[in-house]
């Protein structure tokens, strides 16, 4: 029985700390759904540049000798390093995704602006995949390999033994990090003025901006906010699992999706609990159902189709009536 | 309503369909291509391509029903077309494995067996929507309890299955009587296996007693164009079977959620489908019969369209046209759009199963990554490009986009670069599509139909 019980609680540790990366992506598609009605499809995306970014950035400390590092300062400043460069490039990359790509359908019919999210998707998916072989090399900007991530920090990979449970350092550091990053996103959003701003833009944009809102730049700030959080989810999905690759992004946007949709999409708590719930669903039937590693992506599609059917507007949204 | 709520815009205009040049030119075209294929006078790998055109064409244009026409927004055309497609590979698929190993094409002449299997295909189905319409009794007897009582149900039933699948799927041979889902699994299969050999038996059985002259006309060319006629429509029945417990339950969902119900329905196909034995899991089925090439393509592409024509320039059809553009309006004035939703998936899931069967024979091989979410995505691609509610449009956008990425294959590396940019560029500069929303048909020739704006 303590058995399954430690098996129980592995699997709970491992699921909380996928769906605590989960959180952090669906809440970057909760937000920005909630001031565009749009399912940015290419935020899954930006988690894969930012896990791309944060192999680089590893590869080049490695390469110049910072890291592994003794002094704990060094490696603090090792940390930081790893996780603002991503969420720097991250942040201009889904700033410029919306300038350019969403702005200008803004008036147009959803549909549009759907298709080119799909669009910039597949460009940023086959954009890091393609190899030009020139003069016998191959160059590429990562290629369709997947590389391992370079360990910077050699204590993330003792195991600590509590009982029966093996705990990596990264899970607490995932849910610890996720915590906080949600605490402040919450500050934000009640007590600054973006984030009034924001929330305004969500309820009714038209009224935002007859207050004085300017949309464009609370849209922008949105994307921004969003993409920093899914860098920091690839950073943390890169050196929990340290498998980099251009497709990376495809599964755990889409479930990301589902958690949010779970959740109640345009409510940023509801994306974190979504997130939560659907991590741990999904590694519990890998866990613990036979054969259960092959419906692993099948549980997420069902509890879409699940909540779509008994309650569309999600566990923590408001009912949505249509007047008439 | 604002104009940018709208997800689609355009109405659907044109005159009779005597006038939709399309039509005519793929009616003359086919009999000189399906002559030229046989003569095998064309270049294999133009020829492939010429097949592809023809069944992207039927597969946008019945895509264009759902989304331009009736104004839902469909991401899962690929599942249906799935469906379609191993519906219709299985039985062929079978039928070789039972006969002896001669000449693929000959062995195709049981029109009665596949026959059968579709026959008991619709019992079986019966009998499950019958359980389903019990099972979804409990689940209104609960939701009058509260949505606790759901809740709790739904959780028990859930667990019930996990458990049940999980202790079966341990088993070889039949599982124990007491895990209902895994016997009904079991049986099923069991069944479909039965069903497809007692087939071939029995049509031998009714040959013998025919007289003479009867009995040879089923074992000729009639035979054989009957079986790949049967499992055709088969498939494609299977496929709006598949559309009606699909279009069912998204009827309370609008816009994108539509899009993501779909887009996971198709997943969950791709799941089952995967994980099915029978239909070869992740490696797929292969060794079907390639009898597909120009004529059937094209001839079925050339009924798709007739068949959306006219059902869009049809009462029914107009409803549809209403229901997209204001589904209040629409049903103060009497039209059910339940009806027309439902009707637009069903048909247009019959031909993009219909579209599948023939992939199947055509690739003689089909495996679950060939109906993936990114065939779905080159669809909705194909319906975008060509404007909503627009057929020429359809028709010259399914050859503008099977053409353009082989074109581009000289830039190998960078082919699905340039793809995504042209789409990203295209959405940017004329998301209308090319040509709007309208057909296009010579000014003189349009009749007293509207004229398009």
């Amino acid at each position: 029985m303590s058995d399954f019980l430690s098996e129980l609680l592995q699997q709970i540790v491992n699921g909380l700390s996928l769906g605590a990366i989960y959180a952090l992506i669906a809440v970057g598609y909760t937000m920005v759904y909630g001031v565009l009605r749009l399912i940015n499809f290419a935020h899954g995306d930006v988690f894969m540049i930012g896990a791309v970014v944060a192999w680089y950035t590893g590869k080049l400390l490695v390469r110049t000798g910072h890291a592994p590092a003794d002094s704990a300062m060094m490696q603090v400043m090792l940390v930081l390093a790893l996780l603002l460069v991503p969420v720097l490039i991250c942040s201009v990359l889904g700033f410029t995704i919306e300038r350019f790509a969403y702005r200008p359908l803004r008036n147009r019919p959803r549909l549009a602006s759907l298709i080119t999210a799909i669009g910039v998707s597949m460009l940023l998916e086959y954009g890091m995949q393609t190899e030009v072989a020139a003069g016998g090399a191959k160059y590429s900007l990562f290629g369709p390999t997947p590389q391992g991530m370079p360990s910077i920090l050699p204590w993330m990979e003792n195991a600590l033994q509590i009982g029966n449970v093996f705990i990596v350092p990264i899970d607490p550091i995932i849910m610890g990090l996720t915590i906080a990053l949600m605490v402040g996103l919450s500050l934000i959003i009640k007590y600054t003025r973006m984030g009034m701003a924001i929330r305004a833009v969500s309820h009714r944009v038209d009224t935002a901006a007859l207050m004085g809102i300017n949309v464009n730049k609370v849209i922008s700030q949105t994307f921004i906010l969003g993409s920093a959080l899914a860098a920091v989810g690839g950073v943390l999905w890169a050196i929990k699992y340290t498998k980099v690759e251009p497709l990376m992004g495809l599964m755990p946007g889409i479930k990301a999706f589902v958690a949010a949709v779970l959740g109640g999409i345009g409510n940023i708590y509801g994306a974190v609990l979504g997130g939560l719930l659907l991590g741990l669903v999904e590694v519990l039937v890998e866990g613990f159902v036979v054969g259960g590693s092959q419906y692993r992506d099948g549980v997420a599609f069902v509890i879409l189709i699940a909540v779509l059917l008994i309650k569309p507007s999600g566990l923590l949204g408001g009912s949505t009536h249509e007047k008439v | 309503m604002k104009r940018s709520d709208q997800l689609l815009p355009g109405p659907a205009h044109g005159s009779p369909w005597a006038s939709f040049w399309p039509l005519l030119l793929l009616l003359l075209l086919w009999p000189i291509g399906s002559f030229l294929q046989n003569a095998a006078l064309f270049d294999p790998y133009f020829a492939r391509i010429i097949c592809l055109v023809g069944l992207n064409i039927t597969l946008a244009v019945s895509l264009q029903l759902i989304n331009g026409i009736s104004g839902q927004f469909s991401l899962g055309h690929a599942g249906f077309m799935a469906v379609g497609a191993y519906m219709a590979a299985y039985p062929a698929h079978a039928m070789l494995a039972t006969d002896a190993k001669d000449a693929h094409l000959r062995l195709l002449t049981n029109p009665l067996a596949p026959l059968l299997f579709y026959l008991d295909i619709a019992v079986v189905g019966l009998c499950v929507v019958g359980i389903c319409w019990l099972l979804f009794g409990v689940f209104r007897l609960l939701r009058r309890l509260g949505n606790w009582a759901m809740a709790v149900g739904l959780l028990v039933v859930a667990i019930w299955l996990l458990t049940d699948m999980a202790m079966g799927s341990g088993q070889d041979g039949a599982p124990p009587p007491y895990l209902v889902w895994s016997s009904l699994n079991y049986w099923l299969h069991a069944l479909f296996d039965a069903l497809l050999a007692r087939g071939l038996p029995m049509t031998h059985q009714v040959a013998a007693m025919l007289p003479g002259a009867v009995a040879d006309v089923l074992k000729g060319p009639v035979a054989y164009f009957l079986t790949c006629l049967v499992l055709l429509i088969g498939g494609g029945l299977c496929a709006a079977g598949a559309g009606l417990l699909i279009g069912i339950p998204v009827l309370r969902l609008r816009g994108d959620y539509l899009a993501i119900a779909t887009l996971g329905f198709a997943e969950i196909i791709a799941v089952l489908i995967n994980n099915s034995q029978p239909l070869g899991g992740a490696l797929g089925l292969s060794d079907i019969p390639r009898f597909a090439g120009f004529g059937w393509i094209y001839g079925v592409a050339i009924l798709t369209t007739i068949a959306v024509w006219r059902l869009t320039h049809s009462a029914r059809g107009r409803a549809m046209l209403a229901v997209r553009e204001d589904e209040v309006a629409a049903s103060a004035i009497g039209i059910d759009p339940a009806h027309s939703r439902i009707m637009a998936f069903v048909v247009g899931a019959f031909f993009a199963g219909v579209a599948g069967a023939l992939f199947a024979h055509f690739e003689g091989y089909i495996t679950p990554r060939h109906f993936q979410f990114m065939r779905s995505i080159e669809l909705v691609v194909m319906v975008t490009l060509a404007g909503a509610g627009s057929l020429s449009g359809t028709i010259l956008a399914a050859i503008v986009l099977t053409v353009m990425p082989e074109l581009l294959r000289s830039f190998s590396e960078w082919r699905m670069v340039i793809y995504s940019l042209l789409l990203i560029i295209m959405m940017l500069l004329r998301p209308e599509g090319l040509l709007g929303g309208r057909e296009l048909i010579p000014r003189r020739w349009r009749g007293d139909a509207d004229v398009s704006a």
